[in-house]
């Protein structure tokens, strides 16, 4: 059983959870992903890491509540244990020294650069944080990507901070400046990656992002999180969650994201513990 | 009536209209095709005025009156779409949306992503139109479209109020929540009651109840109006939330009680999602607006014909089964054989099942039970029937002794499946075209959606059986046919329904069974009322 040591909604549906798994933390390297299960009857869902503390055992994850499994996940209170984690898994991200990296992110994936800015900025790299939200009061982790990012740049949808847009907007902007980043990395949900590799790639500039297929085992045993990449097939969860931007068709992970959107749907109405949730 | 209603000249921007004394500029210009932005304003609602979005000019009044509660006069020079209107609309929409989640409306890859995200995404707090479950029936959005909305001047404020997930079939996020008051008045207007209303002052207020007590301790009969007439997706029907307007309807008659209202049923991908009254001026009850679409796609509905093979019912195709309860049934005719349904099975179904009984088992025992004030219907067999065809779950099983062959045909799983030789799925309520009787009135029904699997008609089923026996006729097309030999008269939609039936004013009054099944164990909510 693996205990959460802390939990709180740092943002309007966003969760940051520190669950205790020692094994795992002693491993950790950015850009990993652990499965969890919350209770032993639950799906088994992934999570970006988005930091770990070796020291005291625990590994921390940024959740947003969606579905059924997550919803699960953010009922538990602290003290409570979740079933079973595995991790970390994945190919850990390539750290050297590139020279000027930019760091696009939305949504879960401003948790999950958090530990990414931490090592590409150790390898000597000049770190560009750039994080979008809708509107100001659902941005996160301020302070501590300020902390590990040489410059980090706030959107909003709808302008109530920072810059009004996504951060394609900002990336986009700074290419045609004539700036020059040696390597964007896209963390979040597919559509803002999709963007993402749009635009940066008539600068041919490299960019790299972390896909979210749907996933089951998470070794590569099921074939669940398959995507194709240039000409190849490949599994998110032992040949990624990392892959070259440019290369992925996207219209097929639209399609294989949503494979189970009736179902997803029908589990959440019918089992949705509402005389749970007292406020 | 309509004689005695004087008629009004006015001019609403330059045309000359007429209308009926009584009515609004608002309704008059909307009769006459000219749209004026409005809001808190509800076709079943008496006006209230209180969100500004419908203000026009008129001569001689001052100010910008509010179009939804200034009563149309003789000879009034109305202008509805001046500069200055349209101005102040957008400001207070903008004023309006400071406090409701609106990113996505000024967001400037809002085409690209309706084209890659046309439904909204799941999300268990609701923080742009993208994870709403209001998005594809918005009015906030319709609004802000045609007032041309392009940016939020005012920083947003989110109130960081918990979503309120506890109460049966309603969730409340009340942090959508634009206080336009829709569902205080319609909660006052339908019930006479106080159920919910303003709490707290100024920038704090909210909808609520007393004492922050429960939906259900404050009285709540949970009637669903307050969803039906909420603009945004602060109120959402929980079952039916991530389906938006559905890709689909028809309008038929619920018979889980019998006051036999018209409903509209919401299919979506060949399910029910959502039902609603045809006439939303009326509330109907619990069971009709929310218990629907959870009764028919319950997990455990019955989906596959099955035959018995030593201790286990084994799941078959039709023709099996069929064979099977033709060879059995062959050495049951005369009165050892008896059928039971009740007297709210549909009139075809009751033709189908008299006639087989009678022509085809040549057997007097057709029993049809009417259920009690709960809708329990309780059956004894005569004495002597060795082959029971059970339409429901009526019998109970110690009253079975002597029993030789059981069949059952029903949509829900039972006690009695362990006795039974044969189990027919059988499609229900919204599944089925139909004519009932209630009250000395024919009321039609109208298939909204599919059964699960191979689920069918009852009538289908035993029509089928009675052909494999060798019965001449029972080779019916349709629903219709049936009827058309029965000398049915067309069944009607009861829309215009004079009261609320008892249950929507006490939902305690709702009948607690259909078809012999505890409604509240298959549909999740009502074991909470």
């Amino acid at each position: 059983m693996f205990k959460i040591v802390e939990k709180q909604e740092i943002a309007p549906n966003v969760h940051e959870l520190v669950i205790e798994a020692r094994a795992t933390a002693r491993k950790a390297r950015p850009g990993q992903f652990v499965i969890l299960m919350a209770d032993e009857k639950s799906e088994r869902v992934p999570y970006t890491l988005s930091g770990w503390d070796a020291e005291a055992g625990t590994v921390t994850l940024v959740v947003i509540e969606v579905g059924q499994s997550t919803r699960k996940l953010i009922s538990m209170k602290q003290g409570d244990s979740v079933a079973h984690l595995v991790g970390p898994l994945g190919i850990p991200l390539e750290i050297e020294t590139y020279g000027t990296v930019a760091l696009a992110a939305g949504c879960y994936g401003i948790g999950a650069i958090l530990c990414i800015a931490r090592a590409l900025k150790a390898a000597q790299n000049r770190v560009i944080s750039v994080v979008e939200a809708r509107s100001h009061y659902l941005h996160y982790y301020h302070n501590k990507l300020q902390a590990v990012s040489d410059e980090l740049i706030q959107t909003t949808m709808d302008g109530s901070e920072g810059i009004k847009g996504h951060t394609v907007d900002v990336i986009g902007r700074k290419l045609r400046d004539g700036e020059k980043l040696d390597r964007v990395i896209a963390v979040g949900c597919a559509f803002m990656m999709m963007l993402t590799a749009r635009t940066t790639q008539p600068h041919g500039v490299k960019t790299l992002v972390a896909l979210n297929p749907i996933m089951v085992d998470g070794t590569g045993m099921c074939g669940a999180c398959r995507v194709s990449v240039g000409e190849n097939t490949k599994f998110a969860c032992v040949d990624g969650p990392f892959f070259d931007a440019h290369q992925v068709d996207w219209d097929e992970l639209f399609a294989r994201k949503a494979a189970y959107a009736v179902e997803e749907t029908h589990s959440l109405e019918t089992t949705e513990p509402h005389a749970r949730f007292r406020v | 009536m309509e004689a005695s209603v004087r008629q009004l000249t006015l001019t609403i921007n330059g045309r000359q209209i007429t209308a009926p004394a009584g009515e609004t500029v608002l309704q008059t210009a909307l009769r006459h095709g000219i749209s004026i932005p409005h809001l808190c304003t509800h076709p079943n609602l008496p006006p209230f005025g209180a969100c500004r979005m419908c203000i026009v000019e008129i001569d001689g009044l001052r100010g910008y009156p509010a179009s939804c509660s200034t009563p149309a006069t003789e000879g009034m020079v109305v202008r509805t779409d001046t500069p200055t209107l349209q101005n102040l609309r957008r400001s207070v929409l903008e004023l309006i949306l400071a406090e409701h989640p609106s990113a996505c409306l000024v967001c400037d890859k809002r085409e690209l992503c309706e084209k890659y995200r046309p439904k909204p995404d799941k999300a268990g707090r609701t923080t742009g139109c993208n994870t709403c479950n209001n998005k594809q029936v918005c009015e906030i959005r319709d609004l802000s479209e045609s007032i041309g909305l392009t940016s939020l001047p005012y920083v947003p404020f989110y109130r960081h109020l918990p979503v309120q997930r506890s109460e049966p079939f309603i969730r409340r996020d009340l942090n959508l929540c634009i206080l336009c008051g829709r569902c205080v008045r319609i909660c006052k207007h339908q019930h006479g009651l106080a159920t919910i209303d303003y709490v707290a002052r100024g920038s704090r207020t909210y909808v609520g109840t007393a004492f922050g007590r429960s939906l259900r301790e404050a009285g709540c009969t949970f009637c669903g109006s307050c969803v039906d007439v909420c603009p945004t997706g602060s109120l959402a029907e929980r079952y039916a939330k991530w389906y938006g307007g559905g890709e689909g309807s028809s309008e038929t008659t619920c018979i889980l009680c019998d006051a036999g209202c018209a409903i509209r049923v919401v299919r979506d991908k060949d399910r029910a999602v959502t039902a609603r009254a045809i006439n939303e001026g009326v509330p109907i009850c619990v069971l009709g607006r929310f218990g629907i679409p959870p009764f028919l796609g319950g997990k455990d509905r019955l989906r596959v014909p099955r035959v018995r093979y030593g201790l286990v019912l084994r799941e078959v195709g039709w023709e099996t089964a069929i064979a099977r309860a033709r060879e059995r049934l062959q050495t049951f005719t005369g009165d050892s054989f008896a059928l039971v349904c009740e007297t709210t099975a549909s009139l075809e179904d009751r033709h189908v099942f008299g006639r087989f009984t009678g022509e085809v088992m040549k057997s007097s025992h057709l029993i049809e039970v009417t259920p009690d004030a709960c809708g329990k219907s309780r059956a004894d067999l005569p004495a002597g029937v060795k082959a029971a065809w059970l339409m429901g779950k009526f019998v109970e099983a110690g009253k079975l002794a002597g029993i030789e062959l059981l069949i059952l045909q029903d949509c829900y799983p039972g006690p009695l499946d362990g006795l039974a030789e044969i189990s027919f799925p059988a499609a229900v309520l919204a599944e089925i075209d139909g004519t009932v009787s209630q009250n000395g009135d024919f009321l039609a029904l109208r298939r909204a959606c599919l059964p699960p699997g191979f689920a069918r008609p009852d009538w289908s089923i035993v029509a089928d059986v009675a052909r494999a026996l060798g019965a001449t006729g029972f080779t019916y097309k349709s629903t219709q046919a049936v009827a058309t030999e029965a000398g049915l008269q067309p069944g009607r939609l009861r829309v215009e329904r004079g009261e609320a039936p008892p249950a929507a004013m006490d939902p305690r009054k709702r009948w607690t069974h259909f078809r012999g099944h505890n409604l509240e164990e298959k549909v999740i909510g009502l074991t909470l009322l």
